[in-house]
Protein backbone atom coordinates (compact mmCIF):
# COMPACT_ATOMS: atom_id res chain seq x y z
CA UNK A 1 0.00 0.00 0.00
CA UNK A 2 1.45 3.19 -0.75
CA UNK A 3 0.75 6.19 1.54
CA UNK A 4 0.96 9.71 0.96
CA UNK A 5 1.08 12.48 3.54
CA UNK A 6 -2.19 14.45 3.77
CA UNK A 7 -1.84 18.15 3.23
CA UNK A 8 -5.14 19.04 4.04
CA UNK A 9 -5.93 17.00 7.39
CA UNK A 10 -3.83 18.67 10.11
CA UNK A 11 -5.72 22.47 8.67
CA UNK A 12 -8.91 20.95 9.56
CA UNK A 13 -7.41 19.08 13.07
CA UNK A 14 -6.02 22.54 14.05
CA UNK A 15 -9.36 24.73 14.23
CA UNK A 16 -11.29 21.16 15.32
CA UNK A 17 -8.41 21.80 18.15
CA UNK A 18 -8.85 25.43 18.44
CA UNK A 19 -12.54 25.20 18.57
CA UNK A 20 -12.28 22.54 21.25
CA UNK A 21 -10.58 24.84 23.42
CA UNK A 22 -13.10 27.81 23.27
CA UNK A 23 -15.85 25.35 23.14
CA UNK A 24 -14.46 23.53 26.64
CA UNK A 25 -13.59 27.15 28.02
CA UNK A 26 -16.13 29.63 27.79
CA UNK A 27 -19.11 27.56 26.32
CA UNK A 28 -20.31 26.38 29.39
CA UNK A 29 -20.67 29.26 31.46
CA UNK A 30 -22.63 31.45 28.40
CA UNK A 31 -24.53 28.13 28.47
CA UNK A 32 -25.42 29.12 31.90
CA UNK A 33 -25.83 32.61 31.79
CA UNK A 34 -28.02 32.62 28.75
CA UNK A 35 -30.13 30.37 29.46
CA UNK A 36 -30.16 29.41 33.23
CA UNK A 37 -29.03 32.38 35.56
CA UNK A 38 -32.18 34.63 35.04
CA UNK A 39 -34.78 31.51 35.41
CA UNK A 40 -33.04 30.73 38.36
CA UNK A 41 -33.46 34.18 40.09
CA UNK A 42 -29.20 34.44 39.99
CA UNK A 43 -29.30 37.39 37.10
CA UNK A 44 -31.64 40.30 36.25
CA UNK A 45 -33.59 39.96 33.16
CA UNK A 46 -32.37 43.85 31.99
CA UNK A 47 -28.78 42.59 32.35
CA UNK A 48 -29.58 40.81 28.85
CA UNK A 49 -31.93 43.28 27.79
CA UNK A 50 -31.80 45.24 24.61
CA UNK A 51 -30.37 48.49 25.66
CA UNK A 52 -27.70 46.83 27.96
CA UNK A 53 -26.98 43.47 25.00
CA UNK A 54 -26.52 46.53 22.19
CA UNK A 55 -24.53 48.74 24.31
CA UNK A 56 -22.21 45.91 25.11
CA UNK A 57 -21.47 44.31 21.17
CA UNK A 58 -21.33 48.09 19.89
CA UNK A 59 -17.68 47.33 21.79
CA UNK A 60 -15.29 46.03 19.06
CA UNK A 61 -13.10 44.15 21.76
CA UNK A 62 -16.54 42.52 22.93
CA UNK A 63 -16.79 41.73 19.06
CA UNK A 64 -13.84 39.67 18.49
CA UNK A 65 -14.50 37.74 21.60
CA UNK A 66 -18.08 37.08 20.31
CA UNK A 67 -16.22 36.17 17.00
CA UNK A 68 -13.85 33.79 18.27
CA UNK A 69 -16.83 32.20 20.91
CA UNK A 70 -18.83 31.88 18.22
CA UNK A 71 -17.44 31.23 14.83
CA UNK A 72 -14.46 28.37 16.23
CA UNK A 73 -16.11 25.58 18.00
CA UNK A 74 -18.20 25.40 14.11
CA UNK A 75 -14.99 23.76 12.98
CA UNK A 76 -15.28 21.56 16.16
CA UNK A 77 -18.52 20.21 15.69
CA UNK A 78 -18.31 19.99 12.28
CA UNK A 79 -14.61 18.01 12.65
CA UNK A 80 -16.52 15.82 15.03
CA UNK A 81 -19.95 15.22 12.47
CA UNK A 82 -18.04 14.24 10.11
CA UNK A 83 -16.25 11.94 11.68
CA UNK A 84 -18.71 10.08 13.68
CA UNK A 85 -21.07 9.97 10.56
CA UNK A 86 -18.32 7.73 8.77
CA UNK A 87 -17.62 5.79 12.09
CA UNK A 88 -22.15 4.97 12.01
CA UNK A 89 -21.22 3.35 8.95
CA UNK A 90 -21.36 5.99 5.84
CA UNK A 91 -17.71 5.42 4.57
CA UNK A 92 -18.79 6.03 0.97
CA UNK A 93 -18.81 9.70 0.08
CA UNK A 94 -16.23 10.71 2.36
CA UNK A 95 -15.17 13.66 0.64
CA UNK A 96 -18.42 14.97 0.04
CA UNK A 97 -19.49 14.74 4.15
CA UNK A 98 -16.30 16.66 4.60
CA UNK A 99 -17.14 19.49 2.55
CA UNK A 100 -20.50 19.07 3.75
CA UNK A 101 -19.22 19.81 7.02
CA UNK A 102 -17.01 22.29 6.98
CA UNK A 103 -18.59 24.31 4.14
CA UNK A 104 -21.18 24.78 7.13
CA UNK A 105 -18.83 25.83 9.54
CA UNK A 106 -17.11 28.63 6.73
CA UNK A 107 -20.83 29.29 5.98
CA UNK A 108 -21.82 29.70 9.88
CA UNK A 109 -18.17 31.81 9.66
CA UNK A 110 -19.37 33.79 7.54
CA UNK A 111 -22.88 34.65 8.79
CA UNK A 112 -21.21 35.43 12.53
CA UNK A 113 -18.64 38.09 10.68
CA UNK A 114 -21.50 39.80 9.19
CA UNK A 115 -24.04 39.95 12.01
CA UNK A 116 -21.24 41.53 14.50
CA UNK A 117 -19.50 43.80 11.59
CA UNK A 118 -22.50 45.12 9.67
CA UNK A 119 -25.42 44.55 11.66
CA UNK A 120 -24.55 45.40 15.29
CA UNK B 1 -15.32 -32.29 48.35
CA UNK B 2 -16.50 -32.06 44.26
CA UNK B 3 -14.75 -30.57 42.22
CA UNK B 4 -16.45 -26.85 40.87
CA UNK B 5 -16.66 -26.06 37.49
CA UNK B 6 -17.40 -23.09 35.08
CA UNK B 7 -18.63 -23.13 31.67
CA UNK B 8 -16.63 -21.75 28.56
CA UNK B 9 -18.77 -20.88 25.53
CA UNK B 10 -15.83 -21.10 22.69
CA UNK B 11 -16.19 -19.90 19.16
CA UNK B 12 -15.35 -22.79 16.88
CA UNK B 13 -14.97 -22.21 12.95
CA UNK B 14 -14.27 -25.01 10.43
CA UNK B 15 -13.78 -23.60 7.42
CA UNK B 16 -14.12 -26.62 5.62
CA UNK B 17 -17.39 -27.79 7.15
CA UNK B 18 -19.34 -24.57 7.95
CA UNK B 19 -20.04 -20.76 6.91
CA UNK B 20 -20.12 -19.31 10.00
CA UNK B 21 -18.72 -19.51 13.32
CA UNK B 22 -20.66 -21.18 16.17
CA UNK B 23 -20.07 -21.20 19.88
CA UNK B 24 -19.44 -24.80 21.59
CA UNK B 25 -19.90 -25.30 25.70
CA UNK B 26 -17.25 -26.77 27.48
CA UNK B 27 -17.72 -27.44 31.43
CA UNK B 28 -14.16 -27.13 32.82
CA UNK B 29 -12.98 -27.68 36.37
CA UNK B 30 -12.78 -24.54 38.40
CA UNK B 31 -9.78 -23.34 40.25
CA UNK B 32 -8.60 -20.57 42.16
CA UNK B 33 -5.49 -19.37 40.20
CA UNK B 34 -6.71 -20.87 36.88
CA UNK B 35 -6.30 -18.39 33.87
CA UNK B 36 -8.68 -17.97 30.68
CA UNK B 37 -5.40 -19.93 28.98
CA UNK B 38 -5.46 -23.01 31.41
CA UNK B 39 -8.82 -23.61 31.06
CA UNK B 40 -8.32 -23.69 26.73
CA UNK B 41 -5.41 -25.78 27.59
CA UNK B 42 -7.51 -28.23 29.51
CA UNK B 43 -9.87 -28.30 26.69
CA UNK B 44 -7.00 -29.25 24.35
CA UNK B 45 -5.55 -31.43 26.05
CA UNK B 46 -8.27 -33.24 28.24
CA UNK B 47 -11.86 -32.79 25.88
CA UNK B 48 -11.36 -31.98 22.71
CA UNK B 49 -7.95 -31.81 20.65
CA UNK B 50 -9.36 -30.27 17.57
CA UNK B 51 -10.00 -26.96 19.54
CA UNK B 52 -7.35 -24.36 17.81
CA UNK B 53 -5.68 -21.41 19.69
CA UNK B 54 -2.41 -19.51 20.05
CA UNK B 55 -0.57 -19.41 23.08
CA UNK B 56 3.17 -19.20 24.02
CA UNK B 57 4.45 -17.68 27.18
CA UNK B 58 1.65 -17.99 29.32
CA UNK B 59 2.99 -15.18 31.17
CA UNK B 60 1.93 -11.69 29.14
CA UNK B 61 5.22 -10.86 27.28
CA UNK B 62 4.34 -12.39 23.86
CA UNK B 63 1.15 -11.07 23.14
CA UNK B 64 0.16 -14.35 21.35
CA UNK B 65 -2.60 -15.50 23.22
CA UNK B 66 -5.07 -12.26 22.95
CA UNK B 67 -9.35 -13.29 22.33
CA UNK B 68 -12.28 -11.84 23.50
CA UNK B 69 -13.52 -13.08 26.96
CA UNK B 70 -16.84 -12.00 27.41
CA UNK B 71 -16.47 -8.78 24.77
CA UNK B 72 -13.72 -7.57 25.87
CA UNK B 73 -10.16 -7.88 24.08
CA UNK B 74 -7.66 -9.79 26.52
CA UNK B 75 -4.61 -12.05 27.26
CA UNK B 76 -6.02 -15.56 28.11
CA UNK B 77 -2.93 -15.99 29.87
CA UNK B 78 -3.83 -12.82 31.95
CA UNK B 79 -7.33 -13.19 32.66
CA UNK B 80 -8.58 -15.38 36.03
CA UNK B 81 -11.13 -17.60 36.24
CA UNK B 82 -12.55 -16.59 39.14
CA UNK B 83 -13.39 -12.94 38.22
CA UNK B 84 -16.23 -14.50 36.23
CA UNK B 85 -17.30 -17.60 38.40
CA UNK B 86 -19.93 -18.76 38.80
CA UNK B 87 -21.06 -17.12 35.57
CA UNK B 88 -20.10 -18.50 31.42
CA UNK B 89 -16.70 -17.01 30.08
CA UNK B 90 -17.56 -16.25 26.52
CA UNK B 91 -14.44 -16.85 24.56
CA UNK B 92 -14.49 -15.65 20.65
CA UNK B 93 -11.74 -14.77 18.44
CA UNK B 94 -9.72 -11.34 18.04
CA UNK B 95 -12.49 -8.87 17.03
CA UNK B 96 -11.63 -6.88 13.94
CA UNK B 97 -9.34 -9.20 12.32
CA UNK B 98 -10.51 -12.49 9.95
CA UNK B 99 -11.06 -15.73 11.75
CA UNK B 100 -8.76 -18.23 10.15
CA UNK B 101 -10.02 -21.21 12.22
CA UNK B 102 -11.84 -20.92 16.00
CA UNK B 103 -9.54 -18.93 18.14
CA UNK B 104 -7.02 -18.14 15.40
CA UNK B 105 -7.01 -15.23 13.47
CA UNK B 106 -5.35 -13.44 10.41
CA UNK B 107 -2.97 -10.89 12.08
CA UNK B 108 -1.18 -10.08 8.14
CA UNK B 109 -2.83 -7.28 7.97
CA UNK B 110 -1.20 -5.84 11.25
CA UNK B 111 1.89 -6.88 10.31
CA UNK B 112 2.03 -5.33 6.72
CA UNK B 113 0.94 -2.28 8.42
CA UNK B 114 3.41 -2.54 11.37
CA UNK B 115 6.49 -3.07 8.76
CA UNK B 116 5.12 0.31 7.16
CA UNK B 117 6.20 2.66 9.26
CA UNK B 118 9.49 1.48 9.79
CA UNK B 119 9.77 0.30 13.57
CA UNK B 120 14.27 0.88 13.47
CA UNK B 121 16.20 3.25 14.22
CA UNK B 122 16.50 4.98 11.17
CA UNK B 123 19.82 7.33 10.45
CA UNK B 124 20.79 9.59 7.71
CA UNK B 125 24.28 8.18 8.11
CA UNK B 126 25.35 4.72 10.81
CA UNK B 127 27.55 6.10 13.01
CA UNK B 128 30.67 3.84 12.67
CA UNK B 129 31.45 0.97 15.21
CA UNK B 130 34.61 2.91 16.21
CA UNK B 131 33.09 6.00 17.12
CA UNK B 132 31.15 3.60 20.42
CA UNK B 133 27.79 3.61 21.21
CA UNK B 134 24.95 6.14 20.99
CA UNK B 135 24.63 7.89 24.46
CA UNK B 136 21.24 8.65 26.17
CA UNK B 137 20.48 10.29 29.12
CA UNK B 138 17.79 8.55 31.39
CA UNK B 139 15.72 12.03 30.39
CA UNK B 140 15.56 11.00 26.79
CA UNK B 141 14.68 7.08 27.47
CA UNK B 142 12.04 8.73 29.32
CA UNK B 143 10.67 9.96 26.38
CA UNK B 144 9.99 6.95 24.44
CA UNK B 145 10.12 3.80 26.70
CA UNK B 146 6.36 3.66 27.32
CA UNK B 147 5.78 3.51 23.78
CA UNK B 148 8.47 0.85 23.34
CA UNK B 149 6.54 -1.71 25.59
CA UNK B 150 4.52 -2.97 23.51
CA UNK B 151 3.96 -6.90 23.11
CA UNK B 152 2.07 -7.18 19.66
CA UNK B 153 -1.26 -8.17 21.02
CA UNK B 154 -3.34 -6.49 18.67
CA UNK B 155 -5.84 -6.24 21.73
CA UNK B 156 -5.43 -2.37 20.80
CA UNK B 157 -6.84 -3.48 16.77
CA UNK B 158 -9.95 -5.16 18.68
CA UNK B 159 -10.72 -2.31 20.87
CA UNK B 160 -10.23 0.17 18.01
CA UNK B 161 -13.93 1.35 16.39
CA UNK B 162 -12.15 2.34 13.65
CA UNK B 163 -9.94 -0.55 12.49
CA UNK B 164 -11.60 -2.89 10.87
CA UNK B 165 -11.31 -6.01 7.96
CA UNK B 166 -12.37 -3.59 5.58
CA UNK B 167 -10.27 -0.71 7.02
CA UNK B 168 -7.25 0.61 5.72
CA UNK B 169 -6.16 2.46 9.66
CA UNK B 170 -2.99 1.60 10.08
CA UNK B 171 -3.99 1.21 13.92
CA UNK B 172 -3.14 2.10 16.92
CA UNK B 173 0.14 0.00 18.01
CA UNK B 174 1.57 0.72 14.98
CA UNK B 175 1.46 4.40 15.34
CA UNK B 176 2.26 4.39 18.60
CA UNK B 177 5.68 2.81 18.03
CA UNK B 178 6.54 5.01 15.08
CA UNK B 179 6.05 7.46 17.53
CA UNK B 180 8.40 5.54 19.84
CA UNK B 181 11.06 5.84 17.09
CA UNK B 182 10.53 9.08 16.18
CA UNK B 183 10.85 10.11 20.23
CA UNK B 184 14.07 8.16 20.48
CA UNK B 185 17.34 10.66 20.44
CA UNK B 186 18.93 8.36 18.22
CA UNK B 187 16.70 8.23 15.35
CA UNK B 188 16.63 10.42 12.45
CA UNK B 189 13.63 8.99 10.41
CA UNK B 190 10.76 11.41 11.72
CA UNK B 191 10.33 12.97 8.03
CA UNK B 192 10.35 9.19 6.48
CA UNK B 193 7.45 8.27 8.66
CA UNK B 194 5.34 11.39 8.90
CA UNK B 195 4.67 9.94 4.59
CA UNK B 196 2.88 7.02 6.30
CA UNK B 197 2.06 8.19 9.78
CA UNK B 198 0.60 11.46 8.62
CA UNK B 199 -1.31 10.11 5.93
CA UNK B 200 -5.15 9.69 5.39
CA UNK B 201 -5.02 5.91 6.67
CA UNK B 202 -2.64 6.90 9.66
CA UNK B 203 -3.32 9.30 12.41
CA UNK B 204 -5.72 11.24 10.99
CA UNK B 205 -8.18 8.30 10.88
CA UNK B 206 -7.92 8.53 14.63
CA UNK B 207 -11.25 9.90 16.49
CA UNK B 208 -9.34 9.20 20.27
CA UNK B 209 -12.45 6.86 21.22
CA UNK B 210 -9.30 5.64 23.85
CA UNK B 211 -9.96 1.92 23.94
CA UNK B 212 -6.63 1.17 22.37
CA UNK B 213 -5.14 2.40 25.13
CA UNK B 214 -7.80 0.74 27.60
CA UNK B 215 -7.24 -2.38 26.80
CA UNK B 216 -3.28 -2.50 26.83
CA UNK B 217 -1.85 -4.81 29.04
CA UNK B 218 1.22 -2.74 28.87
CA UNK B 219 -0.19 0.60 29.68
CA UNK B 220 1.61 2.19 26.24
CA UNK B 221 -1.23 4.10 25.63
CA UNK B 222 -1.35 4.62 21.96
CA UNK B 223 -4.41 7.22 21.76
CA UNK B 224 -1.43 8.93 23.94
CA UNK B 225 1.12 8.33 21.13
CA UNK B 226 -1.34 9.51 18.06
CA UNK B 227 -2.95 12.74 19.73
CA UNK B 228 0.89 13.69 20.42
CA UNK B 229 1.98 12.92 16.53
CA UNK B 230 -0.97 14.79 15.48
CA UNK B 231 -0.30 17.71 17.67
CA UNK B 232 3.24 17.65 16.55
CA UNK B 233 2.16 17.23 12.72
CA UNK B 234 -0.10 20.27 12.75
CA UNK B 235 2.34 22.40 14.35
CA UNK B 236 4.69 21.98 11.82
CA UNK B 237 1.96 21.98 9.14
CA UNK B 238 1.18 25.68 10.41
CA UNK B 239 4.82 26.54 11.20
CA UNK B 240 6.00 25.88 7.30
CA UNK B 241 2.58 27.91 6.80
CA UNK B 242 3.02 30.68 8.49
CA UNK B 243 7.01 30.97 8.03
CA UNK B 244 7.88 29.66 4.83
CA UNK B 245 11.56 29.65 5.11
CA UNK B 246 10.70 26.22 7.10
CA UNK B 247 10.76 23.60 4.41
CA UNK B 248 9.04 20.57 5.74
CA UNK C 1 3.14 -12.21 -6.55
CA UNK C 2 4.30 -11.38 -2.87
CA UNK C 3 4.26 -14.30 -0.46
CA UNK C 4 1.10 -12.96 1.05
CA UNK C 5 -0.89 -13.06 -1.99
CA UNK C 6 0.76 -16.49 -2.70
CA UNK C 7 -0.55 -17.73 0.69
CA UNK C 8 -3.69 -16.47 0.23
CA UNK C 9 -4.18 -17.94 -3.07
CA UNK C 10 -2.92 -21.27 -1.79
CA UNK C 11 -4.97 -21.36 1.62
CA UNK C 12 -7.83 -23.50 0.53
CA UNK C 13 -10.52 -22.55 2.79
CA UNK C 14 -12.45 -18.66 3.42
CA UNK C 15 -11.52 -16.52 6.52
CA UNK C 16 -14.58 -15.24 8.17
CA UNK C 17 -14.78 -11.42 8.06
CA UNK C 18 -16.75 -10.10 10.86
CA UNK C 19 -18.73 -7.24 10.21
CA UNK C 20 -19.14 -3.94 12.49
CA UNK C 21 -22.78 -3.04 12.76
CA UNK C 22 -23.65 0.87 13.12
CA UNK C 23 -25.08 0.01 16.13
CA UNK C 24 -21.86 -0.54 17.40
CA UNK C 25 -21.95 2.12 19.86
CA UNK C 26 -24.33 0.47 21.87
CA UNK C 27 -21.78 -2.57 22.45
CA UNK C 28 -20.60 -1.47 25.92
CA UNK C 29 -20.59 1.44 28.25
CA UNK C 30 -17.29 2.88 26.97
CA UNK C 31 -18.54 3.36 23.32
CA UNK C 32 -21.48 4.84 24.34
CA UNK C 33 -19.89 7.44 26.39
CA UNK C 34 -17.53 7.73 23.11
CA UNK C 35 -20.74 8.99 21.43
CA UNK C 36 -22.07 11.25 24.18
CA UNK C 37 -18.79 13.29 23.81
CA UNK C 38 -18.76 13.51 19.96
CA UNK C 39 -22.60 14.40 20.38
CA UNK C 40 -21.85 17.25 22.81
CA UNK C 41 -20.36 19.07 19.95
CA UNK C 42 -24.03 19.34 18.42
CA UNK C 43 -25.22 20.47 20.88
CA UNK C 44 -22.70 23.06 21.83
CA UNK C 45 -23.22 24.14 17.95
CA UNK C 46 -26.95 24.43 18.61
CA UNK C 47 -26.61 27.06 21.39
CA UNK C 48 -23.90 29.04 19.39
CA UNK C 49 -26.28 28.88 16.84
CA UNK C 50 -29.18 30.32 19.05
CA UNK C 51 -26.63 32.84 20.68
CA UNK C 52 -26.28 34.29 17.24
CA UNK C 53 -29.03 34.61 16.61
CA UNK C 54 -30.09 36.10 19.82
CA UNK C 55 -27.33 38.59 18.59
CA UNK C 56 -28.89 39.00 14.74
CA UNK C 57 -32.14 40.02 17.09
CA UNK C 58 -30.52 43.60 18.42
CA UNK C 59 -30.88 44.60 14.99
CA UNK C 60 -34.25 44.26 14.72
CA UNK C 61 -35.53 46.77 17.59
CA UNK C 62 -36.39 46.33 20.87
CA UNK C 63 -39.59 44.96 21.18
CA UNK C 64 -38.91 42.05 18.40
CA UNK C 65 -35.57 41.22 20.82
CA UNK C 66 -37.39 41.66 24.18
CA UNK C 67 -40.39 39.30 23.03
CA UNK C 68 -37.60 36.28 22.09
CA UNK C 69 -36.01 37.02 25.42
CA UNK C 70 -38.80 36.32 27.27
CA UNK C 71 -39.55 33.07 25.04
CA UNK C 72 -36.14 31.56 26.11
CA UNK C 73 -37.93 31.56 29.55
CA UNK C 74 -40.47 29.10 28.19
CA UNK C 75 -40.14 25.19 30.23
CA UNK C 76 -38.83 24.00 26.43
CA UNK C 77 -35.82 26.36 26.12
CA UNK C 78 -35.04 25.14 29.35
CA UNK C 79 -34.91 22.26 29.09
CA UNK C 80 -32.51 22.68 26.00
CA UNK C 81 -30.18 24.86 28.04
CA UNK C 82 -30.03 22.06 30.98
CA UNK C 83 -29.23 19.20 28.23
CA UNK C 84 -26.98 21.46 26.65
CA UNK C 85 -25.21 22.42 29.58
CA UNK C 86 -24.72 18.83 30.49
CA UNK C 87 -23.36 18.47 27.43
CA UNK C 88 -21.13 21.26 27.25
CA UNK C 89 -19.66 20.25 30.91
CA UNK C 90 -19.30 16.34 29.84
CA UNK C 91 -17.00 18.07 26.71
CA UNK C 92 -14.76 20.38 28.74
CA UNK C 93 -14.39 17.43 31.50
CA UNK C 94 -13.61 15.23 28.53
CA UNK C 95 -11.13 17.31 27.21
CA UNK C 96 -9.30 19.18 29.91
CA UNK C 97 -8.93 15.53 31.61
CA UNK C 98 -6.70 14.48 29.20
CA UNK C 99 -4.64 17.36 28.76
CA UNK C 100 -2.06 15.63 30.93
CA UNK C 101 -1.29 12.51 28.87
CA UNK C 102 -1.28 14.62 25.72
CA UNK C 103 0.62 18.19 26.46
CA UNK C 104 4.02 17.46 27.32
CA UNK C 105 5.00 20.71 29.36
CA UNK C 106 8.67 21.40 30.16
CA UNK C 107 9.88 23.77 33.23
CA UNK C 108 13.26 24.03 31.93
CA UNK C 109 14.60 20.56 32.68
CA UNK C 110 11.64 19.09 34.21
CA UNK C 111 8.45 17.50 33.18
CA UNK C 112 5.54 18.80 34.73
CA UNK C 113 3.85 15.37 36.11
CA UNK C 114 1.19 15.10 33.99
CA UNK C 115 -1.36 15.27 37.30
CA UNK C 116 -0.53 18.58 37.55
CA UNK C 117 -0.97 19.72 33.83
CA UNK C 118 -4.36 18.45 33.75
CA UNK C 119 -4.91 20.13 37.62
CA UNK C 120 -3.56 23.53 36.01
CA UNK C 121 -5.90 23.14 33.05
CA UNK C 122 -9.03 22.44 35.02
CA UNK C 123 -8.03 25.14 37.06
CA UNK C 124 -7.59 27.75 34.42
CA UNK C 125 -10.91 26.97 33.05
CA UNK C 126 -12.69 27.62 36.52
CA UNK C 127 -10.70 30.25 36.69
CA UNK C 128 -12.04 31.87 33.20
CA UNK C 129 -15.44 30.34 34.09
CA UNK C 130 -15.87 32.74 37.25
CA UNK C 131 -14.04 35.66 35.23
CA UNK C 132 -17.44 35.53 32.97
CA UNK C 133 -19.29 34.97 35.40
CA UNK C 134 -17.81 37.87 37.28
CA UNK C 135 -18.52 39.51 34.50
CA UNK C 136 -22.22 38.82 34.03
CA UNK C 137 -23.32 39.34 37.50
CA UNK C 138 -21.36 42.20 38.81
CA UNK C 139 -19.88 44.29 36.03
CA UNK C 140 -23.34 44.55 33.90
Amino acid sequence: MMYKRDRKEPFWWGLFSLGGVIAALLVPIHIFVAGLAVPLGLLEPDVLSYESMHQLVANPWIKLYLFVLLALPLYHAAHRIRFTLHELGMQKGGRFIAILCYGGALIGTAFTAYILLHIL
Amino acid sequence: MSQQTITLKVTRYRPEQEEEPTAQAYEVPFNEDWVVLDALNHIKDQMDGTLSYRWSCRMGVCGSCGMMINGEPKLTCATFLRDYYPGEIRVEPLDNFPVVRDLVIDMSDFLEKFQAVKPWIVRQEEKPVEEGEYLQTPDQLSDFKQFSMCINCMLCYSACPVYGPESDFIGPAALALAHRYNMDSRDEGNEERQEVIASEEGIWNCTFVGECSEVCPKDVDPAAAIQRTKVATTGDWFKSFLLPGNKK
Amino acid sequence: MNRRQNELENYKYKAYIPSRPATWWLRNFKYFLFMMRELSSVFIAAFLILFLYELFLLSKGSTTHETFQLSLRSLGFIVFYVVALAFALYHAITWFGVMGRIQIVRLGKLKVPPALVTAGAFGGWIAVSVLIGYFYFKVL
